[in-house]
């Protein structure tokens, strides 16, 4: 399996796809609100990576506008979908 | 509960308001408006956004109350559905497609196994069971009396008239004796019982007939799919101000009275309608 | 009868050289064809360094700007407010003077006292007939009131309407007299009518936006304000629209007689006027077909020139007889301030439009927005553009939480009594970003690119660019 995506690129929401899951960690965010939120995004996503111990993988973060609590969601959703892989 | 609104847990931007609109429950959807290939984002999503709900509502001062529509008995992801819930502090579901005791005693013996893990009390999580089918109707009240669980019935009638070959719109006189039954089978047990959902969006005066049918045949409540519902049901589930007025009379007239049957404005009142009055004055509608 | 030329010739007969003003209302909205008729001609005839006074610009009018100012025909921007693509170019220091934004009474004092002079004024009309008198009622792209062109037309040194109807006959319901202008000009078509209102203006279905329409008719019937011969206005957002639905509702059920209703005027009004409801409609824009031919056959539905609706001037303009407004925002701050052009990350987003004017004239002001678009919240610490001032501004009313200016303890004591459980803006910004999370608000570095005038053409409040937003 190549890689895997959770969520949808739709108001409100965060597309969150995880490739490559062999390199090492990578994270790109990008967002609608970069200048209100970029940073925090970022550091929500870190957070959560970091609470799980994940070390590998690139990760896609699409954000259009997403609370954190969504972002949350949708990375442990792709993660889950991954199965272990990372 | 006069009112439930249905949620699908896979739009955060509806989930985040689903309780600001008045209605007295809101019913998140784990079942069919979530596609099969996104029933593990709609279980994250809903772990991850109860609480941030929750808290905001508490905020805003609204009481309402919580329940999830998991999937049904027959699919693969019930019990990852109550896995998530009870993880994330639901302690009320909606069983689509009850048909039996056993199916409850099934739910409810995975309910005590979750709960034991949790280190929940026993019998925390409580069932509200969606009849949808002839013979879910039919054992009715057997499935009442299944378990200490079952807190409410739901009427499904889409699926109902479906398995009697009727159109919905059409199936008026048909659904008298499923609610009759249901509303009966759940008095016995003092379980709350809440009617269908109204799927035509364009046709309120059909939502009206539809709610005060079942108020009448003994339903509390309804569930509704779209906040633009949720004012008219509560209202069609809400006792009048004269109702209201008759019942502070008569219970204000039973504490002046020692003997159980009194006289009240020229009419013999007994008990069953001091009882009635009293229900009225706690805001029940059952 | 008045000279008919084409619009060359009557840019070359009006006097216009390269540094001068000129002017165009925006009657037409998203309809509007004659600003871009017009800057391109303008740029063909190498046209430099013009000022653009206009009460707004939106649709296809914003590109025809783009295109002048980066042809150099534009310099300078005057308007109530605008769009993409023009707003992103003035973000992106484009425009090589700060855009001043004015209220629509402002953008008329500054005219009629000369602060503004206007030297030569387009003026499209739907119909004008032989002698020279306009109006916006008749012809194949009707769009009613003319109110925002009335002090072009007394004030400018030249003024040049544009019809897509001649009438032989003379019009029956003249806006603007032919002794204010100085040349017709008849072209195939000024614009598309059915974009004036955006086709009808459709009811929105939105429940959030429902929910804070209701609310807002509570806060009203609270305050005292829906008493007989009470006089309204709401704006144009999907909210306002939602509360004069509303109203009608609760007019008709409690017999409730109106004065009357202002600003910008919709088919709904023109129903109400007609039920009784209210006596007498101030049109200074229609926003729809039905609102535009009303203006023409219904007594009751008068026309009204910006500096009638707004010139701070004019103690007894219609806003300052307004007993209450209903009005939308982009953001509001926790002293009241209210923004109205830019969004909370500093991109421009809309207009000042009539606004300040009502804010400050209407005894009971109510804003009226949601508490977050997307994850935008839209109450924050600061607005990044002071557009009407907080102590003109009385309510706030978002579908998480009603708060009343501290200077008004009459209200937040009738609030409180009528259950509507107002609090402090505090906390319901705190609520707001408990879901949202605190925002990072744009800096104050940078160059700034506009100005935001007050009524009186004081500047209030400058805009930055925000080069480091990124879309």
């Amino acid at each position: 399996m190549s890689g895997v995506s959770a969520g949808k690129a739709q108001k409100g929401d965060v597309l969150v796809t995880i490739s490559e899951p062999e390199s090492n960690l990578r994270l790109t965010v990008t967002s609608t609100v970069q200048g209100l939120y970029g940073r925090r995004i970022e550091a929500v996503c870190k957070e959560l990576l970091d609470d799980l111990h994940i070390v590998k993988g690139h990760f896609e973060v699409v954000d259009q506008q997403a609370f954190d609590c969504v972002i949350r969601a949708r990375l442990r959703c792709a993660i889950a979908r991954m199965g272990g892989l990372l | 509960m006069r009112s439930w609104l249905y949620t699908p847990a896979n739009t955060p931007s509806r989930m985040i308001n689903a309780g600001i609109y008045g209605s007295d429950g809101v019913v998140f959807d784990l079942e069919d408006s979530i596609a099969p290939d996104q029933k593990d984002e709609a279980r994250f999503l809903l772990e991850e956004m109860l609480g941030v709900i929750k808290a905001d509502l508490q905020r805003q001062g609204i009481g309402i109350h919580i329940a999830v529509r998991i999937n049904g008995l027959d699919t693969a992801w019930w019990q990852a559905d109550l896995s998530a819930c009870l993880h994330a502090g639901v302690q009320l579901v909606r069983v689509p497609k009850v048909e039996s005791q056993a199916d409850v005693h099934r739910i409810s013996a995975y309910l005590d196994q979750l709960e034991a893990e949790l280190k929940l009390p026993q019998g925390t999580t409580k069932i509200q069971a969606l009849l949808e089918t002839p013979l879910a109707v039919e054992h009715a009240f057997l499935i009442a009396a299944s378990s200490a669980r079952i807190v409410a019935f739901s009427f499904g009638a889409e699926d109902y008239c479906a398995a009697l070959g009727l159109r919905r719109k059409e199936a008026s006189l048909a659904l008298d004796y499923p609610r009759s039954r249901i509303a009966s089978a759940a008095a016995a047990f003092g379980l709350e019982a809440y009617d269908s959902v109204w799927g035509f969006l364009d046709d309120q005066a059909g939502l009206i007939e539809d709610a005060k049918r079942s108020r009448s045949l003994g339903f509390c409540g309804k569930s509704v799919i779209h906040p633009n519902q949720i004012n008219v049901i509560n209202e069609v589930f809400s006792f009048s101000a004269q109702e209201i007025e008759e019942a502070k009379r008569i219970v204000e007239a039973v504490k002046l009275t020692s003997s159980g049957v009194l006289a009240e404005q020229g009419r013999m009142v007994d008990k069953p309608v001091v009882l009635w009055a009293r229900r009225v004055l706690e805001g029940r509608t059952q | 009868m008045k000279e008919v030329l084409t619009l060359k010739e009557a840019i070359a007969r009006s006097g216009l050289t390269s540094g001068m003003r000129i002017s165009f209302h925006h009657h037409l909205r998203l309809g509007d064809r004659v600003v871009g008729l017009v800057l391109d001609l303008l740029q063909e005839m190498h046209f430099a360094d013009l000022t653009l006074c206009v009460s707004s610009i939106m649709g296809e009018a914003c590109e025809a700007v783009l295109r002048a100012v980066k042809a150099g025909v534009v310099t300078r921007i005057e308007t109530t407010g605008m769009k993409s693509p023009l707003s992103e170019a003035v973000l992106n220091n484009e425009v090589p003077h700060p855009v001043v934004f004015r209220t629509h009474g402002g953008r008329a004092r500054a005219i009629e006292e000369g602060q503004t002079p206007v030297d030569v004024a387009f003026i499209a009309a739907s119909a004008a007939d032989r002698q020279g008198n306009l109006n916006g009622t008749s012809g194949p792209n009707p769009f009613g009131s003319m109110g925002y062109a009335h002090a072009d037309a007394e004030y400018a040194g030249y003024v040049i309407a544009i019809t897509d109807f001649l009438s032989e006959e003379p019009l029956a319901y003249q806006s603007i007299k032919a002794k204010l202008v100085d040349v017709l000009v008849k072209v195939d078509s000024i614009g598309e009518s059915e974009q004036v209102g955006g086709g009808s203006l459709r009811v929105s279905q939105n429940p959030t936006e429902h929910l804070i329409a209701e609310r807002t008719l509570a806060v009203m019937q609270a305050a005292g304000t829906l008493k007989p011969g009470f006089n309204y206005q709401a704006g144009s957002g999907g909210i306002s629209l939602l509360v004069t639905n509303l109203l009608e509702q609760y007019m008709k059920q409690h017999a409730l007689q109106g004065g009357f209703a202002s600003g910008g005027i919709t088919g709904t009004l023109v129903r109400m006027a007609k039920e009784g409801l209210f006596h007498t409609l101030w049109d200074v824009q229609s926003f729809d077909g039905e609102a535009a031919l009303s203006v023409a056959e219904n007594s009751f539905h008068k026309e009204m020139s910006a500096s009638l609706y707004a010139n701070p001037n004019n103690p007894a303009c219609i806003a300052h007889q307004l007993d209450v407004m209903v009005l939308s925002a982009t953001e509001v701050d926790l002293d009241f301030n209210v923004n109205s052009v830019s969004g909370t990350d500093g991109r421009i987003l809309g207009a000042l439009g009539g606004g300040p004017d009502t804010a400050y004239g209407a005894k009971l002001t109510i804003v009226v927005l949601p508490s977050f678009r997307g994850r935008i919240p839209m109450i924050n610490k600061e607005v990044n553009l002071i557009c009407t001032p907080g102590r003109d501004v009385d309510v706030v009313v978002t579908e998480r939480g009603i708060a009343v200016n501290p200077n008004r303890e009459d209200l937040l004591k009738a609030l409180k009594q009528a259950n509507l459980k107002p609090i402090a803006i505090e906390e319901l910004m705190m609520r707001i970003h408990a879901l949202t999370g605190e925002p990072v608000l744009p800096g104050k570095e940078g160059s700034v690119v506009a100005v935001v005038e007050d009524r009186y053409g004081k500047k209030l409040s400058p805009l930055y660019s925000s080069l480091d937003t990124q879309d």
